[in-house]
């Protein structure tokens, strides 16, 4: 079964709120990580490292920094751990130092 | 730079940090239970955000919950989202936290539960997003509720990608393949010669349960078979998976395949020991899991007096028994503290000694049946990236092996592999045998390295504050 809701039903969520992913608005709900709301949204690539390869989400716990995005300016913050929060700037796609 | 003095810190709210500050805070030990996460309960139980409304919830996250529920009517601080990076033995204790209530925590005691992190596969391809541990997958299914894919490839080996299929079967996802890289017949001889299953037919009914649902949804779980490449251009695209032998030796025949969109990867849990190994505490090699634990009394204390480690922190053997480590942590903790007598910590220890004991037996045979296996080591190629923080190849790896790098520090100091933003973490054991292959030299040897604060990256913002001499 090929499903475009990655978000389970089980779960009741609360209001839905919009974050903005490079300038196009994007729906989150209370209690998602950074990376929840990219992963439900279909996008995978986080991050591109200096070499040119695109990176995502990999242990999920917070100890490998492949999940790395800029949010509300601060650059390099692990998605996976970062809840998200009404009118978020995230920045995704960008290079690695 | 804003300072809290506490009696006793925990690090990590998982099993072991919730049960040490139930009994710690529950004998008037004043506690604070630091975690970088949002929720508590640690990777194990991953529990639903609290955020979200449930119809039921199940054992495990009635369970965890109450762990946490447990930890705070014993009068214990929760701290969640406060990432520890720094841990130093001074007079007291001094923990470093990044986005906490307070930047810095002076301890008289402390008890690392950091709980345990997934040991990498090194397949080309690993790096592509879509491929994951099979930990992310099911944190992101059961703490966030998220499908973070549409066509699965799970592989692995061991219970942890049995406990995935099941909870993606349950979600009606599209599973194309369940494979153990152990052979049916290597598992089934180990499993019948064991009396390690002895009071264990809770844990074997479960498994039993896991496969059953795979079954029933007519996913093929394959034994002896491994993912051999990942393939995709800016995410994951397909896998080719293949048979290996016995020793995880990947076969030149019989490969397929499988058009995917997420790989997840489960070959077993490695002790977060990034905190504890900070303070130079004694340590000894397990040749089994091929990693450092620390030395330790019956109570979990280090050799560095009043540090102590519970759970997988230490040594990977379940949440059973990081449960009952930090019981026993935190019963030790509160007797030092003179809150409860010598007769009392002993006559409340025993049963959870005995307890401790059943589940190491189990975990060993877990270990045995599915630790590492050397053959897997030649799925990379010499252009498989080993260190993905730094870039770093097997081919750069093996280069500063031939030119006389004979230790994980010493590799590092030659590639920058294990220097980069995870310290190690994902690298450090791939390219310790890969050294002990190419020279022959003992794992522990090949093993050595230093690591040091910040566990974590700390912003340079943060570290200006500090008044270095306070």
């Amino acid at each position: 079964m090929d499903r475009t809701e990655l978000r389970l039903p089980q779960a009741e969520r609360g209001q839905s709120f919009d974050v903005d992913v490079n300038g196009e608005p994007v729906v989150a709900y209370p209690g998602e990580t950074v990376a929840a709301v990219l992963l439900a949204a279909g996008v995978r690539s986080f991050n591109v490292t200096a070499s040119g390869s695109p990176r995502g989400l990999y242990c999920g716990i917070g100890h490998c920094f492949s999940c790395l995005v800029t949010i509300d300016g601060a650059r390099n913050q692990r998605a996976c751990v970062t809840p998200a929060q009404p009118g978020m700037h995230i920045v995704i796609g960008q290079t690695l130092p | 730079m804003k300072e809290r003095r506490v009696a006793l810190a925990i690090i990590g709210a998982g099993p072991a940090g919730l049960a040490a500050a139930i009994e710690a805070a529950g004998r008037g030990v004043e506690t604070v239970v630091l975690d970088a996460h949002p929720e508590p309960g640690g990777h194990y139980y991953s529990l639903p955000s609290s955020e979200f409304r449930l119809p039921a919830a199940d054992r495990d996250t009635a369970e965890g919950r109450s762990l946490a529920e447990g930890a705070r009517r014993a009068g214990a601080a929760l701290w969640s989202g406060a990432q520890a990076w720094g841990l130093y033995a001074e007079k007291q204790f001094l923990v470093c936290l990044s986005s906490g209530p307070e930047a810095r925590l002076r301890a008289d005691r402390v008890i690392v539960a950091a709980g345990a992190q997934e040991r990498p596969l090194h397949c080309p391809g690993w790096t592509l997003p879509g491929v994951m541990t099979a930990g992310a997958a099911l944190r992101m299914l059961k703490n966030q509720m998220v499908l973070p894919g549409h066509r699965f490839l799970l592989a692995g080996s061991g219970p942890l990608q049995l406990a995935l299929a099941a909870h993606l079967v349950c979600a009606h996802v599209e599973l194309a393949a369940v494979l153990e890289a152990r052979s049916l017949r290597s598992l089934l001889s180990a499993w019948r010669s064991s009396t390690a299953l002895l009071g264990q037919r809770q844990r074997a009914t479960l498994g039993a349960g896991y496969i059953t649902d795979i079954v029933a949804a007519r996913v093929p779980l394959r034994t002896g078979w491994t993912v051999a490449r990942v393939v995709g251009r800016d995410q994951v695209e397909a896998a080719v998976i293949c048979p290996v032998d016995r020793q995880g030796h990947p076969g030149r025949d019989g490969q397929e395949t499988l058009p995917v969109d997420t790989v997840c990867l489960g070959h077993g849990l490695l002790p977060a020991s990034h905190l504890w190994r900070q303070i130079d505490v004694d340590l000894v090699f397990d040749p089994v899991q091929q990693y450092h634990q620390p030395v330790r009394d019956r109570w979990g204390e280090t050799s560095q007096p009043g540090l102590y480690v519970a759970g997988d922190a230490a040594a990977v053997c379940g949440r059973r028994a990081a449960e009952l480590e930090g019981r026993l942590a935190g019963l030790a903790a509160a007797a030092q503290f003179g809150l409860l007598s010598e007769s009392r910590l002993l006559e409340q220890a025993r049963p959870l000694q005995q307890d401790v004991e059943r589940e190491r037996r189990f975990a060993r045979l877990l270990a045995d049946l599915f630790g590492p296996l050397p053959g897997l080591l030649d799925l990379a190629t010499d252009d498989t990236v080993i260190c993905r923080c730094e870039n770093v190849t097997l081919g750069q790896v093996k280069q500063a092996v031939a030119d006389g790098a004979r230790s994980v520090q010493e590799v590092k100091h030659q590639t920058r592999a294990g220097m980069g933003w995870c310290q190690g973490r994902t690298c450090a054991g791939t390219v310790a045998r890969t050294i002990a292959a190419a020279t022959g030299l003992d794992l522990a040897e090949a093993s050595r390295y230093t690591i040091r604060p910040p566990a974590f990256p700390v912003p340079l913002a943060e570290l200006l504050e500090e008044d270095i001499h306070a």
